[in-house]
């Protein structure tokens, strides 16, 4: 048996490279917050590291929903692959938020609505990657992800709108509110920039770990070929739906 | 706070991001690599 | 129909129990309390969050202790902080105080720093309107 599987495009990590260098410049070069110093240089990277995660995760569910219905596990590699750069881009935006917590509020972490929900988020998307090894059967993992996966992205909103149900020590949103942007242009273009970065840093980690996926899934069809009772009396090579 | 102490927080706060992200795709690639290497031995 | 079932069912019941854990928790969820709550509750030996604006012009830094009002758009209230605050503390910022009241002050041990959503890098161009007092 030969790997079908094919490389991921290099083009994704050339933009990468690109955007990163433009967002990295903006962001050091932009004003400072009256308020908060260069401190408010933080934004440019805690903020995109938040949404890559909901985005992530809101992909996790339409490729979860697209499994439930087609059945391909094309989808549900997808849906594997956004769940664990979610994970990554929420731990992120943890790390970061401590990071700014600590020179603004005064601590590091502190049990307010929004980092209490943010946690646990964190913990129910490495549950999803959990209950992914607790089985070798492809369709089964794949149904039981992708249930989870749809149900658990009612936890985007919640995060997102917890600094406005709840009185929080975070400050509500600056961007996704009724009010409009309370936020200087040059602020708000390098924000963007950076947003696109890290989108750009989605996407090629997206096509990576896809192949990783697809390449995960080969292996388990061949190891559960080889150890079978028809070991070596295969006649034809076991395939996994939708390859690419 | 004096500006070099807010400019060690920002630094501290983009090596993070950049840590973690050149981590998390170095252990894709070094999985991708182990995954082909075991998926060779196999044939 | 039965799969439909098996996903509607689970679905059905998690949005129950979120709907359950939003209305139970709503209190929990409050990270602080307004001086305008607090003031009711003045001569009460709870630990008690308090949180509002700094007010300008009240602020009094003496032998470690650092005095000043907290107000939201009705009353004030004096607190006494034993400590130094964060380095971001200053008049007219947002403050999240812990401690308890002693007498008609409230006495705090820990301040955390609550900064708002508006970023300029002029601070003329503030809209002081808006975030002089906090609602709700």
């Amino acid at each position: 048996m030969t790997t079908r599987t094919s490389r991921s495009p290099r083009w994704p990590w050339v933009l990468l490279a690109i955007s990163a260098a433009v967002a990295v410049t903006a962001a050091m070069v932009v004003g400072p917050d009256a308020v908060q110093g260069q401190l408010s240089r933080i934004l440019y990277v805690h903020v995109p590291s938040a949404w890559l995660a909901f985005t992530a995760f809101g992909v996790t569910m339409l490729m979860s929903a697209m499994y439930l219905w087609k059945r391909d596990l094309a989808w549900d590699r997808r849906a594997h692959a956004s769940a664990e750069i979610g994970v990554v881009f929420t731990g992120l935006a943890i790390g970061l938020g401590m990071i700014w917590a600590k020179p603004t509020w005064g601590v590091w972490w502190t049990w307010d609505a929004r980092l209490t929900l943010t946690a646990i988020m964190f913990f129910v998307y490495l549950g999803y990657l959990a209950l992914r090894r607790t089985t070798d059967d492809l369709e089964a993992r794949a149904k039981r992800a992708a249930i989870l996966g749809v149900l658990a992205v009612v936890q985007v909103p919640l995060v997102h709108f917890s600094v406005v149900w709840w009185r929080t020590l975070h400050q509500p949103p600056t961007l996704i509110k009724p009010e409009g942007i309370d936020m200087d242009a040059s602020m708000f273009v390098t924000l963007m920039v950076s947003l696109a970065a890290f989108t750009t840093a989605y996407v090629a980690m997206m096509y990576k770990r896809v192949e990783l996926a697809r390449l995960e899934d080969e292996l388990l069809v061949a190891e559960r070929s080889t150890d079978g009772p028809v070991a070596g009396a295969a006649v034809s090579t076991p395939s996994i739906d939708g390859g690419a | 706070m004096p500006s070099a102490e807010q400019w060690n927080w920002v630094f501290l706060a983009y090596a993070f991001t950049y840590v973690v992200l050149v981590v998390f795709v170095a252990s894709i690639a070094v999985r991708i690599n182990a995954a082909r290497q075991r998926l060779g031995a196999d044939e | 129909m039965k799969r439909y079932a098996k996903f509607v069912i689970p679905a059905a019941l998690l949005v129950v129990v979120l709907i359950v854990l939003m209305v139970n928790l709503s209190s929990a969820l409050v990270y602080y309390n307004t001086p305008s709550e607090l003031v009711d509750r003045a001569g009460s030996e709870d630990r008690l969050r308090l949180g509002g604006r700094v007010v300008p012009g009240t602020v009094v830094d003496a032998d470690g202790v650092v005095q000043f009002d907290v107000e939201d758009c009705d009353v004030a209230v004096s607190v006494a902080h034993a400590g130094s605050p964060p380095q971001l503390f200053q008049e007219g910022i947002g403050v999240v105080v812990e401690g308890t009241w002693d007498g008609s002050k409230f006495s705090s041990d820990t301040i955390l720093v609550k900064h708002d959503e508006q970023y300029r890098t002029d601070s003329d161009d503030y809209d002081e309107a808006t975030h002089a007092c906090q609602e709700s």
